[in-house]
């Protein structure tokens, strides 16, 4: 899994692509939005656009992040979420918890 | 679906979650032998992807060298997928509902739960001795 942040304003963009499916690789994630945290950045979007399913670990992975961003009294979108991501939220009863837009400019945007 | 064939595949994969994405293509792949629309079909393939993640990580408890067997078989508008693991199984009453707002925010438990929301049915079969089977069914 490869994980790329850059920022917009005052809102880091962090691009996930890959295997969104638990063990290590699935904390270079939680680390990156970590790192950030602690260099006082409070909005964030995770563009998913790399990402085209995740297994209930990934899951996790999305919900331990959130749980840190929310923490540091932050924001979390999401983006470019697939189908079958989609539906595991809707399974999940996770669509009300987490923030979807379609692009990354709606995500960006919905923090103003 | 009249047209659709029958059929059975079984797999022996190392105990790694590296072979989830083959999951996802064989299941895919064998949903749509047997006529399954394609949006059916990747809700199939998540609770296969998590079968086999359960199997990988609790019932072989990430040991290195233990495997995980997986069988297709395939009929018009049904498909039956079983995962077999070395582990010694675990009490099914521990499985606790995800979506309780006490536990919505946890993060992980969420597994045999989307099985069983995905597939018509899940059905566990354990032993200490000879490891855990779980058989998922679903219709078109």
């Amino acid at each position: 899994m490869k994980v790329k942040t850059q920022m917009e304003g005052d809102v880091a963009v962090v691009h996930v692509s890959g295997k969104l499916m638990g063990g290590p690789e699935s904390e270079n994630m939680r680390d990156e939005v970590k790192t950030l945290i602690e260099d006082g950045v409070k909005k964030f979007v995770i563009n998913l656009h790399g990402v085209p399913w995740i297994n209930s670990t990934g899951l996790g992975a999305l919900m331990a992040v959130y749980t840190s961003v929310q923490r540091s009294e932050g924001a979390l979108a999401l983006c470019h979420v697939s189908d079958r991501i989609q539906s595991l939220f809707m399974i999940t009863k996770l669509l009300t918890i987490f923030d979807t837009h379609p692009s990354e400019k709606e995500a960006v945007e919905s923090f103003k | 679906m009249p047209d659709a064939p029958s059929g059975m595949e079984e797999v022996v994969l190392p105990s790694d979650l590296e072979v989830l994405d083959n999951i996802d293509e064989s299941t895919l792949k064998y949903s749509r032998l047997a006529g399954i629309d394609n949006g059916t079909a990747g809700m199939i393939a998540i609770a296969a992807i998590e079968a086999v993640t359960n199997a990988v990580q609790h019932g072989n408890a990430a040991c290195g060298g233990k495997e995980v067997k997986v069988r297709y078989e395939w009929e018009p508008g049904l498909i039956r997928i079983t995962v077999h693991d070395e582990g010694e199984g675990f009490d099914l009453s521990c499985v606790l509902d995800p979506t309780d707002p006490e536990r919505c925010m946890a993060s992980s438990g969420r597994g045999i739960f989307i099985m069983r929301e995905v597939m018509d049915s899940v059905e566990f079969e354990m032993s200490e001795h000879s490891g855990t089977t779980v058989t998922m069914v679903k219709s078109a």
